[in-house]
């Protein structure tokens, strides 16, 4: 992940490094506190600096264990020097997409929708109709289903960390702003010219 | 079925329908043809009308006029490559176009990013090669479409002097009091929604019904148009306005045979008895049309009722497996809205005998024959 903050830019405040570590023993799975201004000055702060520290930091699991804060001495820290720390990843899951359509509703009843289908995968597809429940749409979705609305439908699957495939499907309507017809468009212009709407 | 050209003495009416499309190919005589609205061929990803003058060997040259009945999806798809193939074509649409909310209307479907081709692409395209055709500085305001349909307006003409029989082609509508209709909404929509959503076609009141006379026959080209039994609207409005020649032996059934297609007066001021009914399946609505008592209804009006295919399900698109699980799972009612591309070809000499009716790639005569006309 790219930086705009060298690790040399970072400073702890003289003084502030026992309470820096008396905060860490307290929370010891809240790296967020480490981000407080009260602790850690910044000259060139951006939000991946607090990964920055979390990376030459040791963490709060490998930090030894106290029995007291009184028992804490550190030296005062007043700068880093840079460290080539690979970046942290996680294993993440893992979607694939085997089939999309662009949807548009023709007509809305209190619990389903009826919908024309184009087939954004196979484009020599026939187009389809079909019938949706409305218990596929999310809430947020939902005021937008009306005839004419446009949305897009996948199915796939997704391969989970621990190995587990499991089918997937997702109905998401369209949100563009409304293209409004203010703007002026020469093409249009020309054509409702030669059309004699527009002189 | 023979896959030679009309005679030029001939009249034809090619009807094709592919689910939820329509488009209409007319042989006029001497081998000059009209185009009306397009569906795409599913088999060819071309439109239909095209595809079948590659069977026929017709250029698409001989095409002298392209008309759009109006500008949904169903009707429309396909029509700008016809349009840039019929090079030497005239081109007319609906009259209720002609207003500064429908080029509004335009210019937020051009930005809305929306896969599904929409009547509002298509337009565009065909604005787009107007303007091509027309050199920098040679564009006239109103040179494009060249005529705008509207109740009683003539389309086309040619004398008997120039060709095996007189042809006149008029527009029945839009009425008047319909093109304002269209203009709110069209205004409503843009104002509302822009380009998040698409127009939905619930309009069809401002569709062109035709009316083909060649010799002393007559053809009744019923479009989308509906009737809504508002006096000056619809059917209605066409039946007030329209001073009917004669009655036309041959009618192709407006909105896909929906019982809103048409009002029970037409078949006495504008139809002969026991016409030839001929219409196009819609799979996209609730439901499929013409629907069961679509069939009984036109039935009762004529035995001679064919349509492009069967309001039944198409064979689906084969995808993975579990995609198909997954699907199944989560919508219902699933129906593959474009079947095999349906072809009704009607032949007839003018004031000869009976039309010539074949069917082809799932098109179908609806009524058996013992059914008794009422």
């Amino acid at each position: 992940m790219a930086s705009t903050a060298s690790i040399n830019d970072l400073v702890i405040e003289p003084g502030a490094d026992s309470e820096l570590e008396q905060s860490r023993l307290e929370n010891s799975t809240e790296f967020s506190r480490l981000t407080s201004p009260r602790i850690i000055q910044r000259r060139t702060w951006t939000a991946e600096s607090s990964e920055l520290i979390s990376q030459v930091l040791p963490s709060a699991e490998d930090a030894p264990q106290h029995t007291a804060p009184q028992d804490v001495v550190l030296p005062t820290v007043t700068s880093f020097k840079p460290l080539s720390v690979p970046p942290l990843e996680w294993p993440a899951s893992r979607r694939t997409i085997l089939q999309r359509w662009e949807g548009v509703v023709s007509e809305v009843r209190e619990d389903e929708f009826d919908a024309r289908l184009t087939d954004l995968t196979s484009p020599r597809a026939p187009e389809e109709q079909a019938t949706f429940p409305m218990s596929e749409i999310s809430a947020s979705d939902e005021p937008l289903v009306e005839p004419g609305a446009v949305f897009y439908w996948y199915i796939g699957y997704e391969d989970k960390v621990g190995g587990q495939r499991e089918r997937t499907s997702g109905i998401r309507f369209r949100r563009l702003p409304a293209v409004r017809s203010a703007t002026p468009d020469p093409e249009i212009d020309a054509l409702a010219e030669l059309f004699g709407v527009r002189r | 079925v023979s896959q030679s050209r009309p005679a030029a003495d001939e009249v034809e009416l090619s009807v094709f329908g592919s689910g939820i499309g329509e488009g209409l190919a007319i042989h006029i005589g001497d081998g000059d043809w009209i185009a009306i609205d397009s569906c795409i061929a599913r088999e060819t990803g071309q439109p239909a009308i095209l595809s079948y003058f590659d069977e026929l060997g017709v250029p698409a040259s001989k095409i002298r006029l392209v008309v759009a009945t109006h500008w949904h999806d169903d009707h429309i798809r396909g029509l700008s490559s016809i349009m840039r193939a019929a090079t030497s074509a005239r081109f007319a649409c609906s009259s209720a176009l002609q207003t500064d909310q429908f080029f509004k209307l335009l210019q937020v479907g051009k930005n809305s990013m929306i896969a599904a081709s929409s009547g509002t692409q298509e337009f565009l395209e065909l604005g787009r090669i107007a303007l091509s055709r027309l050199p920098k500085g040679a564009r006239p305001a109103g040179a494009f479409p060249d005529i705008y349909a509207h109740e009683n307006g003539r389309l086309f003409q040619r004398s008997a002097s120039d060709g095996p029989f007189p042809v006149e082609l008029w527009s029945l509508s839009p009425s008047a009091a319909t093109k304002s209709i269209a203009d709110a909404r069209f205004a409503r929509h843009v104002m509302s929604s822009g380009a998040k959503k698409r127009l939905p076609a619930n309009d069809n009141t401002v569709s062109v019904a035709l009316w083909l006379s060649v010799g002393n026959d007559h053809v009744l080209l019923g479009a989308d148009l509906e009737d809504h039994g508002r006096p000056g609207e619809g059917w209605l409005g066409v039946i007030d306005a329209f001073t009917v020649p004669a009655k036309a032996r041959i009618f192709k059934v407006s909105h896909h045979g929906s019982p809103n297609g048409e009002n029970p007066a037409i078949w006495s001021t504008l139809i002969e008895s026991d016409p030839v009914l001929a219409t196009t399946t819609f799979l996209g609505g609730r439901k499929p049309r013409p629907a069961p008592a679509d069939v009984s209804r036109l039935c009762s009006r004529s035995t001679r009722t064919y349509c492009t295919g069967r309001s039944v399900q198409a064979s689906p698109h084969r995808r993975d497996p579990m995609v198909e699980r997954e699907m199944d799972a989560v919508a219902q009612n699933r129906t593959v809205l474009h079947g095999p591309t349906g072809h009704i070809r009607i032949r007839f000499t003018p004031g000869g005998k009976a039309p010539r009716i074949d069917t082809r790639r799932g098109a179908l005569r609806l009524c058996s024959t013992s059914t008794s006309a009422a």
